[in-house]
């Protein structure tokens, strides 16, 4: 069996990681990057919350389409039915920071970078707003189903969706061009 | 931009929703619940090991890690969390492996797998340690402001934080990762490759 060596030797005799193993390490430190530059609680104060807040409105205006009586009080959406509380963990950032790190790890060109960060980001949230309100419903009426759609399937499926996402642009816009058939 | 996904990528989107399907469904049917407990098991034990005087037991009941000490009062409320947050995350990995054609496995991907699931439950452990360690250093009032010093408490809630916001969920992706034959084909195209040119300036010579 070949062993799974994380470095390669390039043309020149030098030894430099493969790049996979680049990319996995750039992707952890970007993630890292991200989580620090956001927890701190002001920039949480000055860049989560407020976009939490709007997350929340887009998708009390989303609810409000069904018919739902939503009123917005800062990242709570509330009706005479039910309540949801949009927190860190629910407004989509955790795939984006996920999303971005994918991309900015992965060796592509920086307009074909950029386009996957606009395409993914609206991406991303589109799927959120669905998750919101879909959880919103749930919790009108299915209650007792609401922690498990939120903690373990829409989690679930957003990360996923981001990963797949993820995976879809690296094949289609991030590969090296083949070369013509003859 | 290509006009045509690679086939292995389309099988593998092809098969995500099923497979995510199939994840969630083995997790609330089978797996949930003894991960979870096995989980809050190694975490006890964990959490003990580092214990200058063993204080710490974690029970799993109805979903529920119970955080009970030694030595609090008996009247004190008997706190408790939800231990999903920190182990639902094994659906994403099973997910990702369900999906995962034939072809696009690295070699030895079973001791693969197995080493992606055993560092996936070491993750974990260290988040709900992290909770934990949280729980007493912030949520125990004048009992953890007495004990614990602040950059404690910061250190504890942070990994805490990292964990519940990106922690939790890029680690079954990279783990997952590990399992794939990304770099091996790659290197091994450059290896037939290599062969090829080595054997066609044979014919030359």
């Amino acid at each position: 069996m070949k062993s799974a060596s994380t470095t390669e030797t390039d043309p020149a005799g030098r030894k430099r990681l493969r790049p996979e193993a680049a990319f996995l390490l750039k992707f952890v430190l970007l993630l890292l990057l991200f989580f620090a530059a956001t927890a701190p609680k002001p920039m949480n104060d000055a860049f989560v919350e407020p976009f939490t807040a709007g997350v929340a409105k887009v998708g009390g205006f989303a609810a409000g389409l069904f018919g739902e009586e939503t009123r917005m009080e800062g990242t709570v959406i509330r009706s005479p039915r039910f309540a949801v509380n949009v927190r860190t963990g629910c407004n989509g950032l955790e795939t984006i920071y996920i999303f971005f790190a994918g991309v900015l790890a992965f060796p592509a060109p920086w307009g074909r970078k950029l386009l996957g960060l606009a395409g993914g980001f609206l991406a991303i949230q589109l799927l959120n707003v669905v998750r919101i309100v879909s959880l919103f419903y749930i919790g009108v009426y299915f209650p007792q189903h609401f922690e498990d759609s939120h903690i373990v399937v829409w989690q679930a499926i957003v990360i996923l969706f981001g990963v797949a996402l993820f995976l879809l642009w690296a094949d289609r816009y991030a590969r090296p061009d083949r070369p013509a058939a003859p | 931009m290509h006009d045509r996904i690679d086939p292995r990528l389309r099988r593998l989107l092809a098969r995500l929703p099923l497979a995510a399907g199939l994840a969630i469904l083995l997790w609330f049917a089978l797996v949930g619940r003894p991960w979870s407990a096995l989980v809050t098991r190694a975490s006890e034990g964990w959490i003990r090991a580092a214990e200058r005087t063993k204080v710490t037991r974690l029970a799993f009941e109805d979903g529920m890690v119970v955080v009970q000490r030694a030595d609090l009062s008996s009247r004190s409320e008997t706190p408790a969390f939800s231990a999903a947050p920190m182990t639902a995350n094994l659906v994403l990995l099973l997910a990702l492996l369900f999906a995962t054609p034939r072809d696009l496995r690295a070699p030895a991907y079973a001791a693969r797998v197995a080493a992606a699931f055993a560092a996936l439950l070491l993750t974990q452990v260290l988040h709900l340690s992290f909770a934990v360690q949280t729980l007493y250093a912030t949520q125990l009032g004048a009992w953890s402001v007495a004990t614990w010093p602040r950059w404690q408490r910061e250190v504890v809630a942070t990994g805490r934080y990292f964990f519940d916001i990106v922690g939790k969920f890029a680690v079954p992706f990279v783990f997952w990762a590990l399992t794939l034959r990304i770099g091996e084909d790659a290197e091994a195209g450059k290896g037939n490759a290599a062969s090829g040119k080595r054997r066609r300036s044979k014919g030359k010579g």
